[in-house]
């Protein structure tokens, strides 16, 4: 009587990438044929795993849907949030700015980088500015010591 | 040739018309060789922790697929070439995060130090402590299954030595060149060899079932 080999589970996993290979190269027809002969219903088989490719294709048009209602979301409550904190006139806005240069002059060197000259600093440039600022927690900083 | 980022106009992401148009193309025999391929790379994964089926693989490749995690260029490569492409990467990522995230197998098995590719997975993986308790079970289940399966699979082939040796080889992680040189055969002996195994292990595997709820 022969002894029955042992199988690890590093072997059987070797064994089942030789299976894989021989799927992978082997010729559908006589693959659908040994299904078959196994007692599968290939007409079962094939329309459960179309089922499972369409509900792939639904899958990814919900995600989708899902990440456009998110973003939307979110861009709703930017704009909602920056209308909050910058509102006022152009004016205003500007003055804000040059509050919280003038009180964080570590940003001010960062912005002369990127701006040169900040009194050429157009409005778009300013609420661009004020949001990145919004960004760094600077603007609460400047509304706390104001408070 | 399937790639993760797209290369040339060619190898470009396939939209969902393209993609859809190829599931209805694909013909009943394509897709019980796609079954056989996703339902052999599902046992591999039970290996490391996954309670997944043949469905929830290929589904999880059409995602891959759309979501441009995958390019494919059906000049080159066939629909069912690309899923299973997809399908190879998801389950190589799976085995590279579950040996990252400590997953371990049973004390009686030994664990493969193996790493495969890095590429995203649309699955989210699951090493055993965070399997819910039915793919736990599941998952248990399928990890002593499949050693007892390939054993039994070994196991029917006690008359056939040359179907044994071949086993062998794979099982000490020989390649088929390395096989067909060690016993002396051709390549189509070689593999007329392999597909009786592979015969066999279609006739060990389960109908299609749904492991995940």
């Amino acid at each position: 009587m022969s002894v029955k080999k042992r199988w690890t589970h590093e072997e059987a996993e070797r064994v089942l990438e030789h299976l894989a290979d021989s799927i992978e190269t082997g010729d559908a027809a006589e693959i659908a044929a040994d299904l078959k002969d196994s007692g599968h219903d290939l007409n079962d088989v094939a329309s459960r795993m179309k089922a499972a490719a369409l509900a792939g294709v639904k899958g990814f048009q919900q995600q989708r849907l899902h990440r456009a209602r998110q973003r939307y979301k979110e861009s709703s409550s930017k704009l909602e949030s920056r209308t909050r904190n910058f509102g006022g006139s152009h004016e205003e806005r500007r003055q804000r700015f040059f509050s919280v240069v003038e009180a964080r002059p570590e940003l001010k060197s960062a912005l002369t980088m990127q701006h040169r000259d900040l009194n050429e600093l157009t409005d778009t440039d300013i609420d661009s500015a004020l949001e990145e600022l919004e960004i760094l927690g600077a603007l609460e900083d400047l509304d706390d010591s104001q408070s | 040739m399937l790639t993760d980022k797209p290369q040339s106009k060619s190898e470009k992401v396939a939209t969902v018309d393209e993609i859809s148009e190829a599931i209805e193309k694909l013909l009943p025999e394509e897709w019980g060789k796609l079954y056989a391929y996703a339902k052999n790379r599902a046992r591999m994964m039970a290996l490391y922790g996954a309670a997944l089926d043949a469905g929830d693989l290929v589904q999880s490749a059409i995602i891959g697929l759309l979501e441009q995690r995958r390019t494919w260029n059906p000049k080159k490569v066939t629909f069912i070439g690309v899923l299973m492409g997809a399908i190879r990467s998801i389950a190589s990522n799976h085995k590279d995060k579950s040996l990252k995230s400590g997953y371990s197998v049973p004390e009686s098995q030994l664990v493969s130090g193996d790493e495969d590719d890095e590429s995203e997975t649309p699955i989210e993986l699951h090493p055993d402590s965070r399997l819910n308790p039915e793919q736990q079970m599941v998952s248990a289940e399928d990890e002593k299954d499949i050693t007892r399966l390939v054993g039994e699979l070994y196991d029917f082939f006690e008359g056939d030595a040359e179907a044994r040796l071949v086993m062998d080889g794979w099982s000490e992680g020989l390649s088929g060149t390395e096989i067909i040189e060690a016993l002396e055969i051709d390549r189509k002996g070689y593999e007329t060899i392999a597909k009786r195994v592979r015969r066999k292990s279609t006739a060990r595997w389960p109908k299609v079932t749904s492991h995940v709820s």
